[in-house]
Parts: structure tokens; C-alpha cells; sequence
């Protein structure tokens, strides 16, 4: 079963759409949704959620359409957003009071597990906390319902790098059941390339590629040649390239050029800059 | 939809401590204010705004979003809005009608003469303000919702004006239309039905609106 189904869903405002977008994150797995700041990954996320209303196309989680089943599909996700929107004046103790009765399978031993675990201060108000104990906070309320689908919108801009492992950790540990999934927004692809499966990149509301990631390094390398070295390779071979007065730095498929070519491995974020930017 | 009501309930008492003193301040004036009903009033109306402070305050901290992401939905978001409205009003109006018979009691008069509808007139002008404004605010969000409020408290004030103006003729008249045991039950059980009309009006705004 698929965790989260988007098909052809498309959204419009004045000045962006996200055009047709068609996803799928199979259970059990990990999708991280990349795209710089605009290209319409907060907009997804929302639309997934149901806080605005898409213009076309069908939104399905774990089989259950989003918009009709919303609150009982709720149940079973688990969301950290940039900007939790948890009040000011709760502190640990509250929020659990107040998340008891919202949740059905809230789990108040664990949410204050995790709250010790992260050393997250039961006492203090959330108002009072740094933004890397805000995103804590945020992470054990999704977590301490027993969720299967977490998601999360760029949950770890912002955190210092110790903060930062914290929270990746604490995904690797929830990723350890089979049936979880996670679907995370960054512009901060290296923070993605560590945990997901799978990789899809957003271009101003547009999917320009959803890929497994092992099959992206398989697919793709980058050759740093000659210009005139460039100009021998098939052009449908060449994804994109960075071209300075030392040579080329050229993204291409692997197998559209000849055997035997030095090619190097590609990461993530590179992949990206270089689809974006294309030819430029 | 009780977690929703808790949340808004530590907020109430976070952020709404100096209504809470402003109004037993002008409950206490009111036992000893020999007739002058403004200390009554001004209380409740205040008490009715309290939803609309609280559900700002859900907008400014994102709570509107968040909530989404939580298993409730747009209509028990708004519903519990309005449950407020009423669990406020009503118990200010409670504690006015018990400010009015210990004015009564230290006046010498029948505490309980005219009670009921007093409390018939408290009630509805506490939650009448909400009619119209919760929609405003569910359509548009509560920044453009306090220009409906502002216009409420101009005509509110206008018409204390012109009240104080008439020397209470008007309240005289209102309270002996609403003495009447007809009125007393009718008016409270009208503006309860517009209440609940305004709550449908509100879910329809809230539930087509992107936030």
C-alpha cells in the first residue's frame, strides 16, 4: 500500500501554481521533497494536510481520500512544521493535558520520554524556547501517538548541528518499524540525502524528477572535462553543465555515454542545482 | 473538540488576566453604582469579544495551521468558538445577575424584582456582537474582523450615548418589554437561533477558506 497517493493535483494562485503534481511514497519509506524556497513544497505539504484547497486532482492517504477522511486519516500522521503553531503559553504538562484529548491513542508516558530523552524542559513555556527545542517539542507531539506517516516541512532549518543530528536520529529510530513512512521538505538537500529512499525535486511548482535515490546514482555522474571534450559527448547524454574558462563540469545520464568515460558520483544537492540551472 | 477548549482556556488565562480584573472591577462598581448600568454592561460585551481575542491569538501563533495538522476539523474548530461565546457570556451574565440582587439587597429594594429580564437583555447583548463578527472573522481572518468589531463597539458606544442621553427611557422601555414573561424567553431564545445560524454561516466560510 501506498502511504501518500498525489495525483495530478494542481493549485493556483495570482503569481504560482503547482502544476499537476503527481507523487507517490510507498509505505515503508522515505521521500524527501526538495526544491528552493517557492518551488512549492510548503504549498504540497498544506494541500496534503488539507489547509487549502487544491483546484484539481486527487490527494490519498493510505488509500483514504484526504480531504473526506481527514481527521481520522489525522490520527495516524505526525507533523512538524517550520512555524509550529503551538501556543505561547502551554509548557510541556499542558500540552500534553491538551493533545490527550485531541489524539486517541495519545501516549502521555512516551511524549514525556521523549521530552527527557531530547532534554526538553517540561516546565517552560514553548514561547520561551530556542527554535531548536520548539522543533523537539514539535517532533515528540508527532511522535507520541503512535503515527505512521510523519511528515515534516522544513523541520531542520535553523538547528544548530548537534540539534540537528538529535532530530535525524530520532527519524532514523521511527523509520525502524516497516510500515513507516516519512515525507520531508528541504532546501537543505544535504540534510535529506543521509535518510530518504526516495527523492523528488520541485522546480517553481513543477516535478522536474521522483526517483529512488540509490537509482539517481546510478543513473547520473558528472564529468569534469574540456569544452572541446564536451562538445564530442551526445547531447542527450548531458543533463546539465558548468562551464568556466578551466573546463566543464558536465551532469550526465551514465548510460548515454561511451564505456570507459571517468565519471564521478554525484550527490544530491548537485543533481538539483544542475536540473534547475539546465544548460545556464 | 475539549482539547480545544482547554488549549483556549490556559490562553484565556495567559493572556486575558487584565479583562478578568477589569471586569470584576466594574462588576464591584456596579453593586454601588445607584442605577448606572454602564458598569453592568460594559463587562459582558467585553466578556462576548473574548472568543474573537482568543481565536487572534490562534492566528498570530499559527495555531489556525497547526490545528489542521491535528485530527480536528474546521467545523469543531469553529463550533468550539462559539461554545466559548456562550460558557463567557453566560457566566458573566451570572455573575451580573448576582451583582444585581446584592445591589438590591444593599439598596433595600426586591433584589430579584425585574431579574429575569435583566438577564434576558445582558445575555443577548453579550453574544449578539458575535452574529455577525465570527463570520467576518472565519471569512477573513480576525485583522479584517476587527473593523466589524470596531464598528460594533462604535454603535455600542453611540447607543450608551444616546441612552445616557435619554436618562435610561430607552433601557426603561427595553427592560419593561423584556419584564414581560414573553420576552424574557423569546428575545434569548431568538438571538440563541441566530447564534446557531451565524455558527452554520461561520463552518461554510471557515471550511472554504485556504489558510
Amino acid at each position: 500500500m501506498n502511504a501518500l497517493e498525489l495525483i495530478d493535483v494542481t493549485k493556483e494562485y495570482k503569481d504560482f501554481t503547482l502544476d499537476h503534481l503527481s507523487l507517490t511514497l510507498p509505505a515503508g519509506c522515505i521521500m524527501g521533497l526538495i526544491g528552493e524556497n517557492g518551488a512549492g513544497k510548503s504549498t504540497t505539504i498544506k494541500l496534503i494536510l488539507g489547509m487549502i484547497h487544491k483546484n484539481e486532482g486527487t490527494i490519498r492517504i493510505y488509500g483514504k481520500d484526504a480531504g473526506e477522511a481527514s481527521t481520522l486519516v489525522k490520527e495516524d500522521i505526525g507533523v512538524v512544521m517550520d512555524d509550529n503553531g503551538i501556543p505561547a503559553a502551554l509548557d510541556g504538562k499542558k500540552i500534553d493535558k491538551v493533545m490527550k484529548r485531541i489524539y486517541k491513542n495519545w501516549n502521555s508516558g512516551y511524549f514525556m520520554e521523549l521530552l527527557q530523552k531530547m532534554s526538553v524542559p517540561v516546565n517552560k513555556k514553548y514561547g520561551d524556547f530556542s527554535r531548536g527545542m520548539k522543533m523537539k517539542m514539535g517532533i515528540a507531539i508527532a511522535l507520541s501517538h503512535d503515527p505512521k506517516l510523519l511528515i515534516l516541512d522544513e523541520a531542520t532549518n535553523g538547528l544548530d548541528p548537534v540539534a540537528k543530528e538529535e532530530v535525524l536520529e530520532m527519524l532514523f529510530d521511527f523509520t525502524r518499524e516497516e510500515d513507516h513512512s516519512i515525507l520531508i521538505s528541504s532546501h537543505i538537500v544535504s540534510d535529506l540525502e543521509k535518510l530518504c529512499d526516495y527523492i523528488a525535486f520541485l522546480h517553481k511548482g513543477k516535478l522536474l524528477l521522483m526517483e529512488e535515490k540509490d537509482k539517481l546514482f546510478e543513473e547520473y555522474g558528472v564529468m569534469h572535462i574540456s569544452r572541446d571534450q564536451m562538445e564530442t559527448l551526445d547531447p542527450k547524454a548531458i543533463i546539465g553543465k558548468r562551464v568556466s574558462s578551466y573546463g566543464a563540469e558536465v551532469l550526465i545520464k551514465r548510460n548515454e555515454v561511451p564505456t570507459g568515460s571517468e565519471i564521478s558520483p554525484i550527490n544530491i544537492e548537485d543533481l538539483f542545482v544542475f536540473m534547475v540551472k539546465g544548460g545556464n | 473538540m475539549s482539547g480545544l477548549l482547554l488549549k483556549d482556556y490556559y490562553n484565556l488565562i495567559r493572556y486575558c488576566k487584565a479583562y478578568v480584573l477589569m471586569f470584576f472591577a466594574f462588576l464591584a462598581a456596579s453593586i454601588f453604582s445607584d442605577g448606572n448600568l454602564f458598569f453592568t454592561i460594559y463587562p459582558v460585551v467585553m466578556a462576548g469579544m473574548l472568543p474573537t481575542t482568543l481565536l487572534a491569538y490562534d492566528e498570530k501563533e499559527h495555531w489556525d495551521q497547526y490545528c489542521m495538522t491535528l485530527p480536528i476539523s474546521r467545523k469543531q474548530v469553529v463550533v468550539s468558538k462559539y461554545v466559548e461565546g456562550i460558557i463567557i457570556t453566560g457566566g458573566m451574565t451570572v455573575l451580573s445577575g448576582i451583582c444585581y440582587i446584592l445591589r438590591g439587597v444593599i439598596n433595600g429594594s426586591n433584589p430579584v424584582e425585574g431579574l429575569a429580564g435583566f438577564l434576558s437583555v445582558l445575555f443577548v447583548i453579550g453574544i449578539a456582537p458575535c452574529i455577525l463578527l465570527h463570520p467576518i472573522n472565519f471569512l477573513l481572518g480576525t485583522t479584517k474582523g476587527r473593523i466589524g468589531y470596531l464598528i460594533s463597539i462604535a454603535v455600542i458606544c453611540g447607543s450608551a450615548a444616546a441612552i445616557t442621553a435619554e436618562e435610561f427611557k430607552f433601557v426603561s422601555n427595553m427592560m419593561s418589554f423584556m419584564n414581560s414573561e414573553f420576552s424574557i424567553i423569546l428575545i434569548p431564545v431568538i438571538t440563541l437561533i441566530l447564534y446557531g445560524i451565524s455558527c452554520l454561516v461561520s463552518i461554510r466560510f471557515y471550511e472554504g477558506r485556504d489558510l
